[in-house]
């Protein structure tokens, strides 16, 4: 036991002081849940965007009909930076046919996010769609804001998001005035979890990002260790000393558990300061311990079928790269072809990823949860007898 | 004529370097295969789709295929095990509209159709909006592309940076280690003759990896490109001598090939996130932009975007990117062999 505890420390301060294994295992798994939480749940990102605003419009102008200008001036108060926040618009504004013909080329060009144009019969035309509400008289035709975006651009579409939800502001008025606001059917979107509204991506991904880290300690750490150390004969020299095949084996699972449990309260604490949500009771523990139990066998199974550090370095990075993005642990998998459908259903970390937002009471697992302990475990055992068979500790 | 015998015995040892060979061309095709089936999903938009619904019936619209269900639970339940992506329910003046959290990146997909849904509701109570909102989507090539059209350009700039910063920090840290370059300089062989036939070999292979991803992406997803072929071409050759220039300074401050594989690795990492390639650069927080437009992957990113003719990219930017990433490697090469010590 003492020389298990010795050869421990040595192995926990050797990758202490290794910026390697702390970049890996550390800083990596925070890098990347703290990009994807700021795109995906705006988190530390004030939302900006560039807009050209044409207002055509010719009729009914400088009057309480001017509609236009109601719009206009709605756009106008969102670009006023208010309590020293970024403004949620940046607006550039103008009646010309010139003006918008160069605000499209420009947002062909990424150089704002969209084109608001305001056609020269609006105010006549909402004027018309108000009394027209009350009749069956139809003498001109709906007033429509054209909002250009550009395609395939997300910030693009947040500007369009923003701009209709203005445009909707305004139809709420409407029928407000128009007595009909009471019957009108709006839309109510809800996620279906089990922490309810309180759901965000950032719940999402912290589990996520939990098993992507273990599975990098065991792949990378082990793997790497075993296969360097065998390489340089560092094993070799370790055991003409008293110490067993067991014993430098358990010491390094301890070393291995310890890194694992730092990292996980580290992104489990950087996740928190993110806002997630997530609950922590036995039961989540214990699956907890089951993902880092059914990981770890991961590094010693490739270091087994590995004749090199180099290959073993590539054969880890062939299974982090399909065990991560086929494991759905960032997003879920949807629409992808049958054979990567079958991969993704074979792979431990679908599952993991599954029973660890399932115990964190992040959301229902779309997996039955016996398989959400099957599979990880028919793995490890598969692995462990695997690797117990085919190591050579001296290549 | 040494020059074409070292280059030959370059070209040969990459052949026969079965690593070179899976991180050059195996390594990046798998990535590109598996991001181009999985996000080409993700993405991808849908003809139809299942909707599951509990209580009052609602209005058909095309491309929504109804399922009805006898109670709320049953109708979450079938959500959360993907049975149906959305559930609707009217309840009073609100339709409200269930989905799982897994499935965050449609959301504004389903919002949509849950408004088109109402829509057609408010339209049959003889409701109508007063002001319509039309989108017009526009695109810098005219034609329609989607996320993977987008990320395809990024994978190759991806494997343009590591087939130069690799090319340096394996292959010639290597050749330092096991004390194959002291052996050449034992030889009449010249230092540029070694050096040049060096680049060379890396040059053609990061070249041919880059043409061979290119083809797989043709062939497996048929993205619309307008490719500009000398921009594609310039790209891939000044684009690899910059990445090579970062090699030599991460091989200078390394005391080994290893570490020098470890700094690479860790730098590949950082760049592929703040790059552009996988999330578009306006999306990240204002600090995380600064660093991003401090990464020179980014300008490999907008020069491949803009060779294959799916983003604006001005001639003099793309011009004066190429020369500063030729210019630039040219200085590190010339200080790199001032410096480098091959023991």
């Amino acid at each position: 036991m003492r020389r298990i505890l010795s050869v421990f420390k040595a192995l926990v301060i050797s990758s202490m002081r290794s910026p390697v294994v702390i970049f890996w295992n550390i800083f990596f798994p925070v890098i990347l849940l703290l990009i994807l939480a700021s795109i995906f749940s705006n988190v530390g990102k004030d939302v900006s965007v560039k807009v050209a605003f044409v207002n055509e419009s010719t009729t009914f102008k400088n009057t309480n009909m001017d509609f236009a200008n109601y719009i206009s001036d709605a756009f106008k108060s969102m670009s006023v930076a208010t309590d020293g926040k970024t403004p949620i618009l940046t607006l550039e504004a103008s009646t010309t046919r010139n003006f918008l013909n160069n605000s499209l080329e420009r947002l062909k060009f990424g150089k704002i996010n969209a084109v608001v144009v305001i056609p020269p019969l609006f105010n006549t035309q909402v004027y018309a769609s108000l009394a027209q509400q009350s009749s069956n008289f139809k003498l001109f035709s709906k007033p429509k804001v054209q909002i250009y975006t550009l395609e395939n651009s997300q910030t693009s579409n947040v500007a369009f998001t923003i701009l209709s939800s203005v445009i909707e502001s305004f139809n709420s008025e409407f029928l407000k005035k128009s007595g009909n606001y009471g019957d009108f059917v709006s839309p109510v979107m809800k996620y279906v979890s089990k922490n309810g509204q309180n759901f965000s991506y950032t719940n999402f991904l912290v589990p996520g990002i939990i098993v992507m880290a273990l599975m990098t300690v065991s792949l990378f750490g082990i793997t790497d260790d075993l296969l360097v150390q065998r390489e340089k004969k560092v094993l070799r020299k370790l055991f003409v000393a008293p110490l067993s095949k067991v014993e430098y084996f358990w010491s390094m699972i301890l070393s291995n558990i310890t890194i694992e449990i730092l990292q996980v309260a580290i992104i489990v604490a950087i996740g928190f300061w993110l806002g997630a949500t997530l609950n922590f009771n036995i039961w989540s523990i214990f699956y907890l311990i089951f993902a880092i139990v059914t990981t770890l066998p991961l590094g010693f199974f490739v270091a087994s079928f590995a004749k090199t550090a180099d290959s073993g370095n590539a054969m880890a990075n062939i299974f982090n790269f399909l065990f991560m993005f086929l494991g759905g642990l960032f997003f879920p998998l949807t629409g992808v072809p049958f054979a990567i459908k079958i991969i993704a259903y074979a792979i431990p970390t679908t599952y993991l990823g599954n029973g660890l937002r399932s115990a964190m009471g992040v959301m229902a697992s779309p997996t039955p949860s016996y398989l959400n302990v099957i599979v990880p475990l028919a793995w490890a055992i598969v692995m462990v007898i695997y690797s117990a068979k085919a190591f050579k500790w001296e290549a | 004529m040494r020059f074409s015998a070292i280059l030959k015995a370059m070209i040969f040892h990459s052949i026969r370097d079965m690593m070179n060979l899976f991180f050059t061309i195996f390594f990046p095709l798998v990535i590109l295969l598996v991001f181009g089936y999985v996000f080409s999903g993700i993405y991808a938009p849908q003809s139809s789709i299942n909707v599951g619904f509990y209580g009052q019936t609602l209005p058909a619209i095309s491309g929504i295929k109804y399922v009805r269900y006898p109670t709320l639970n049953s109708l979450q339940d079938a959500i959360n095990s993907g049975n149906v992506e959305l559930g609707l329910t009217l309840k009073g003046t609100s339709l409200f509209g269930y989905t799982s959290p897994a499935n965050i990146q449609s959301s504004d997909y389903y919002s949509s159709i849950a408004k088109s849904v109402s829509d057609e509701i408010n339209k049959s109570k003889g409701i109508t909006r007063v002001i319509d909102v039309k989108q017009s989507e526009i695109s810098f090539l005219g034609k329609k592309i989607n996320y993977l059209d987008n990320l395809i350009p990024g994978i190759l700039a991806l494997s343009i940076f590591s087939a130069g910063v690799f090319s340096i920090t394996a292959s010639l840290a290597h050749f330092r280690d096991k004390k194959v370059m002291k052996k050449f300089w034992i030889t009449p062989i010249a230092k540029w003759e070694f050096y040049s036939a060096f680049i060379s070999e890396k040059m053609v292979e990061s070249f041919i990896s880059i043409i061979l991803l290119f083809a797989a992406a043709m062939i497996f997803f048929h993205p619309p490109y307008s490719v500009d072929w000398i921009r594609f071409i310039v790209t891939i050759l000044s684009g690899t001598f910059g990445m090579m220039g970062i090699g030599m300074i991460i091989l200078l401050i390394s005391p080994n090939a290893r570490v020098a594989s470890e700094i690479s690795s860790v730098l590949y990492t950082i760049i592929m996130f703040f790059s552009g390639v996988y999330f578009p650069i306006d999306l990240l927080p204002k600090f995380m932009q600064d660093i991003a437009y401090g990464m020179p992957l980014t300008y490999i990113v907008i020069a491949m975007k803009s060779a294959m003719g799916i983003a604006p990219m001005p001639s003099l930017s793309y011009w004066l990117t190429i020369v500063i990433m030729f210019f630039g490697a040219v200085l590190v090469l010339l200080g790199f062999s001032k410096m480098f010590s091959v023991e």
